[in-house]
């Protein structure tokens, strides 16, 4: 159960930020915080126009589903995903830009598998 | 039976080689006029310069808005930096429109004909056809989401206008408006082997208090296809009826928490 939080520097953010804001405005997430967040996967949607993460945190003892907005399958089915990159169960990291009401939400930014498999966006 | 085999083997040289090899094929050999006159822009193109005019590349192109057109898009700016995404009508699948649709981060195919250059997006999986045929603007062009497209070539450039947009698009994602009255050009040409540019110009009497351009590059890619861009396949980011975009969670419902 790790959950944290911290400032970053800009420049790698607006880097970051740029490629999935194709279907909408990316607002409602902070693009100045990174989260990483330790869960289990409990599904991956692989559609359009954006791909979801249902990933589920321990937090203070209970369960807390969380919705990571990822980039579209034919963004990512180019840089080498699939709908296989995530199963259910898998144990993983993720690092997101939270929302900024602090709701259960966040865009992606890379993920750290427990077996130390490593799956980025725009970074890698 | 063998003059026929002959013809049909010229046909196929001609097409398979887009019009380059005729050799051996007599003088009637059937040609492709508009791929053997015209530059290859076979392939898929991917942009490279992002997807917002007023930061192609990552460059500042601050675009010179009048008063009444700079303060429509403080109100969509500010409100976003607040964190409220305003009402953004590709968040509910309507389509981006021109100019739009040209930078949007999805791959773009070019097909070349004698009356028409056919663009295809992938992003919304939108097409739009480009009269080359000499033919002008309707004068009564009702406004649509890619308006109405006429072009030329200039040598090895293709040069397009697109006028008869609607007002209810943005020029780009970050909520930058325009009127009725807005006139795309686009000068196309190969930059490179596997290089093309588009040098965007946008004039709007009533948005923009002179001529607004900026060039567009792009990257081939022989091997990519276009996918499927179906936007209500699983949309979760609809915008709510007071004209936020919303984030639902798996169950459907809206996680923000206000909404």
């Amino acid at each position: 159960m790790k959950f944290r939080t911290g400032l970053t520097l800009g420049l790698s953010l607006a880097l970051s930020a740029g490629s999935s804001l194709a279907h909408h405005s990316f607002a409602m997430f902070d693009s100045a915080k990174e989260t990483v967040l330790d869960g289990t996967i409990k599904e991956f949607q692989w559609t359009n126009p954006h791909t979801w993460i249902q990933i589920v945190v321990k937090e203070g003892g209970k369960d807390v589903e969380y919705s990571i907005e990822a980039n579209s399958p034919n963004i990512l089915s180019r840089r080498g995903w699939s709908k296989a990159s995530f199963n259910p169960g898998d144990r993983v990291k993720l690092k997101v830009h939270p929302m900024k009401d602090g709701s259960k939400g966040g865009s992606f930014l890379s993920a750290e598998f427990a077996d130390g498999r490593k799956l980025g966006d725009t970074i890698g | 039976m063998r003059q026929r085999n002959s013809v049909q083997l010229c046909v196929i040289l001609a097409l398979s080689a887009m019009g380059s090899i005729t050799a051996g094929c007599s003088a009637q050999t059937p040609q492709t006029p508009a791929a053997a006159a015209h530059p290859d822009f076979g392939g898929l193109w991917e942009d490279l310069d992002g997807f917002l005019y007023t930061r192609p590349g990552g460059k500042p192109n601050p675009p010179p808005l009048t008063p009444e057109f700079a303060a429509l898009y403080k109100v969509v700016t500010d409100a976003a930096a607040a964190g409220h995404p305003v009402n953004d009508p590709t968040a509910n699948c309507v389509w981006p429109g021109v100019p739009r649709v040209i930078v949007a981060p999805y791959p773009t195919e070019f097909l070349i004909d004698t009356d028409r250059v056919t663009i295809i997006n992938e992003y919304m999986s939108q097409v739009r056809r480009v009269w080359t045929d000499g033919r002008g603007h309707p004068a009564d062009q009702e406004p649509s989401f890619n308006g109405h497209s006429i072009g030329h070539w200039e040598g090895d450039t293709l040069v397009i206008e697109t006028v008869g947009l609607r007002e209810d698009t943005m020029i780009e994602q970050s909520g930058l408006p325009h009127s009725s009255e807005l006139k795309v050009q686009e000068r196309i040409r190969l930059a490179g082997p596997d290089a093309l540019e588009n040098e965007i110009t946008m004039i709007d009497p009533r948005a923009f208090t002179k001529p607004w351009t900026t060039t567009i590059h792009f990257k081939r890619h022989r091997d990519w296809h276009i996918l499927d861009y179906v936007c209500a396949e699983n949309n979760r980011n609809p915008v709510s009826a007071t004209g936020k975009t919303l984030t639902l969670g798996s169950d459907g419902q809206p996680i923000d928490k206000e909404h």
